[in-house]
């Protein structure tokens, strides 16, 4: 990508990100957030009536690759899928409802995103123009969009072009990484002109969009329509494409402004109860529920007062609101009183199965502190004291899974204890046949020994060693039948952990 | 058992339901033998020791640094997910958090590690703090377990913790652990049962050469082994004074890519004082 040069107008760019398998993929990621378990080995084969048969609508990559075919008849794809597989209804607005949220997660990349819906592929579009100091490396930022689009369960074909007509008859022509990026080489219904039409032009063997150019344009327009030429123009840049830009849904806001200051706080109680509800009613519209929210008022003669919550999980319960807000309120130093007052739904979720938790995880952080409820994240590290670290759910959220570096984390292979000590504790220790462990004043005969197991810092460590990371480990099995775990440096001995 | 009230031979098949059902419940809970037949359904009813509070405590003689028995501490909570279908794992206080590893199945199931959520009350907080803490956390309906400090808990204090923990009809049942120091056996207490974990001697004689690691240990049986001795429950009492009412053993196991816990049925006996 060049550089922005001060003098020069932008150059525009956009991406795009076409899915081949829209249809199949969103109704196996609906499937198994349902709870349906649908393994990576079945075939996923979306079904819709047409003319009252049942046809295959789309299916899953699996099953493309042993034959199955759009359009298919659905006894015929049966044939072919003769291992395990899901039949699952094509949902158009379910479909269309998750290009849409794509789309707005895609905002991430940049503020401008679009969508341009279509039976067989839909198309997300980015508009990366003037994010070089963001994204400097086009091939980057594709692979970047690639690979979130895998881990969440999206086959994508991305392509980078100078318009959003090219950038689309780029990406939904990419069958491959590798494949041809010149636009005269792509197929002509990448240009998404109508199939009648397509079929015309491979009647006079005109298959792809190089073969268009060198037709006149006055043929063109007469064989195929001036919407043909249209579309070539278009991606050539020639032509402009109007595209409506996908905006986020407004957060869920209510306020309420009084004739005069009100300092009575029942009224205002009462008020903040509305102002709930009526949130409450907006996230139930949504199906989403408030993970923070912002109470604020204007008061006559005081600086405004504002009061912000974070909730442990998503929220649209108004009696739990009420609870956590309600003391608040009763603390505020309004002046001559309250002229306007304001809830906002700053930061929204989908709801989880289980709100009880959440309300369990706001009750005790809003007394206990918000550090007072914590998962464990696993590390990857075979220091013992580094392999985990515990995650404040209020900021973290609830799902372990969820973390990325909890996914990958695997377990080091080794006999660890149930108990590690918060500090070591000095020992003395002979080791060998007939010896002994002195620890916490009381001396314990050694039944057996069993090491010793050597754990040093990664090479790439520059840091100087923790206290108790390094050295030489040993099982201790004692005769009242107590297991230790010690470690030998030069300094001594300690005891780390205990199997209790 | 001629003469002995109704009543109080009522309360006695209750506590022989539920220390039986501890049984299968530790033995199944880390994956031993009878983890099949958990998985197909047919696993032990753990509603006999649900909605009530158990105490556990580790035998030893200091009274600085108390002990925490993990090992039945995770194995009950293993049990517990296995038995229902969500739910989470709540450890109050940070003495009764375990290692994270040691949560980790042998076959590598991170369930309970994923369920599992920590509570801090802070090392300034009040006792009164952190029985508040495991109120709300015996109340809540989506947790299905909890494990929780409860040294220096009075009698009025565990009452309270008792009435939470039995929770309303219609309610999902929660099983309650409570973990306390040895020196407090003698305090008085609503919990149902009192447990006291103690590590089993080995059965191998005579002191063993040392060991390079990788050395299969667990075929030799050389693994910790806990006595899990019933020491007090509502409406039983020992034969005699220092002997328990019911003995479980849980053991360690060293196979796999991680601990879990299988235990055994070491000695029964029991007997009924109207």
């Amino acid at each position: 990508m060049i550089a922005p040069n001060a003098m020069q107008p932008l150059q525009r760019r956009m991406l795009a990100v076409a899915f081949p398998r829209w249809s199949a993929e969103c109704a196996r990621r609906t499937a198994r957030r349902q709870g349906v378990a649908i393994g990576s080995e079945t075939a996923v084969l979306v079904i819709a009536e047409s003319h009252g048969a049942r046809i295959v609508h789309d299916c899953c990559s699996g099953a493309a690759a042993i034959g199955v075919l759009r359009g298919m008849s659905l006894v015929q794809a049966r044939a072919i899928c003769s291992g395990a597989r899901v039949e699952l209804p094509h949902l158009p607005e379910r479909d269309a409802s998750m290009l849409r949220a794509c789309a707005v997660w895609c905002q991430r990349f940049s503020p401008i995103t679009m969508m341009e819906p279509s039976a067989g592929m839909p198309v997300v579009l980015i508009d990366i123009t003037g994010c070089e100091r963001i994204h400097p490396s086009e091939p980057a930022l594709e692979q970047r969009v690639r690979h979130a689009m895998r881990a969440r369960g999206f086959t994508a074909r991305i392509a980078c072009a100078a318009n959003a007509a090219a950038a689309v008859a780029l990406a939904t022509a990419r069958r491959t990484p590798n494949a041809p990026r010149t636009l005269e080489a792509c197929p002509v219904r990448s240009l998404r002109i109508e199939r009648k039409v397509i079929e015309r032009m491979h009647e006079v063997n005109i298959r792809r969009v190089g073969d268009l150019l060198r037709c006149t344009r006055a043929s063109l327009a007469s064989r195929f329509g001036a919407h043909t030429l249209r579309r070539l123009d278009q991606a050539f840049g020639r032509a402009v494409q109007h595209i409506e830009p996908v905006r986020p849904r407004p957060l869920p806001v209510a306020e309420r402004t009084f004739d005069g200051p009100v300092a009575a706080l029942d009224v205002l109680q009462i008020s903040m109860q509305e102002l709930i509800g009526a949130v409450c009613v907006q996230l139930h519209a949504l199906e989403r529920g408030a993970r923070e929210i912002e109470l604020a008022a204007d008061c006559a003669d005081a600086p405004r007062w504002t009061r912000r919550l974070v909730f442990g999980a998503p929220s649209a319960n108004a009696r739990h609101m009420s609870g956590m807000l309600a003391p608040s309120l009763e603390g505020m130093k309004a002046g001559l009183g309250v002229e306007r007052l304001r809830l906002a739904v700053l930061r929204m979720g989908r709801m989880m199965r289980q709100e009880a938790i959440g309300e369990w995880v706001d009750t005790l952080c809003a007394r206990l502190g918000a550090d007072a409820v914590l998962r464990c994240g696993l590390v990857e590290d075979h220091r013992p004291r580094r392999a985990s670290r515990w995650l404040p759910v209020l900021r973290h959220g609830f799902d372990a899974r969820a973390t990325t570096q909890a996914l990958r984390a695997r377990v080091v292979q080794a006999w660890r204890p149930s108990l590690l000590l918060r500090r070591a504790e000095a020992a003395a220790v002979t080791l060998g046949s007939g010896g002994s462990v002195r620890w916490r004043g009381d001396s314990h005969a050694v039944h057996a020994w069993h090491g010793p197991e050597r754990i040093a810092p990664p090479w790439t460590a520059t840091a100087a060693l923790a206290p108790d990371e390094g050295g030489d480990f040993w099982r201790a099995q004692c005769d009242d039948g107590r297991w230790l775990w010690l470690r030998r440096t030069r300094d001594g001995w300690t005891v780390l952990g205990v199997w209790s | 058992m001629a003469g002995i009230p109704d009543e109080i031979r009522q309360r006695a098949a209750l506590l022989v339901q539920s220390s039986s059902a501890l049984l299968p419940a530790l033995r199944t809970a880390a994956g031993g033998p009878s983890q099949d037949l958990c998985a197909s359904g047919t696993g032990a009813d753990m509603s006999a020791e649900l909605g009530v509070v158990h105490e556990w405590m580790w035998r030893e003689a200091r009274h600085a640094a108390w002990t925490v028995p993990h090992g039945v501490m995770i194995a009950l909570c293993w049990r517990m997910l296995d038995s229902v279908q969500d739910g989470r794992v709540a450890w109050v206080g940070r003495h009764a958090w375990p290692a994270p590893r040691a949560c980790i199945r042998r076959d590598g199931s991170r369930l309970l590690l994923e369920r599992s959520l920590f509570v801090d009350p802070g090392a300034s907080c009040s006792q009164d703090e952190r029985i508040w803490a495991v109120q709300q956390s015996l109340a809540c309906d989506g947790i299905c377990a909890v494990v929780f400090d409860a040294s220096g808990f009075s009698m009025v204090a565990s009452r309270r913790l008792q009435l939470a923990a039995a929770r309303g009809d219609g309610r999902p049942a929660v099983l309650a652990l409570a973990v306390r120091p040895w020196h407090e056996r003698l305090t008085p207490s609503a919990a149902a049962t009192r447990w006291g974990v103690s590590p089993s001697p080995p059965q191998v004689a005579g002191v063993l050469p040392a060991r390079a690691l990788g050395h299969s240990a667990d075929e030799r049986g050389e693994a910790p082994v806990w006595n899990a001795a019933l020491l007090r429950a509502r409406g039983a009492m020992a034969h005699a004074v220092g002997q328990c009412i019911h003995r479980i053993e849980a053991t360690w196991s060293w196979s796999g890519a991680s601990p879990h816990v299988d235990t055994s049925d070491v000695g029964f006996g029991m007997e009924l004082r109207p």
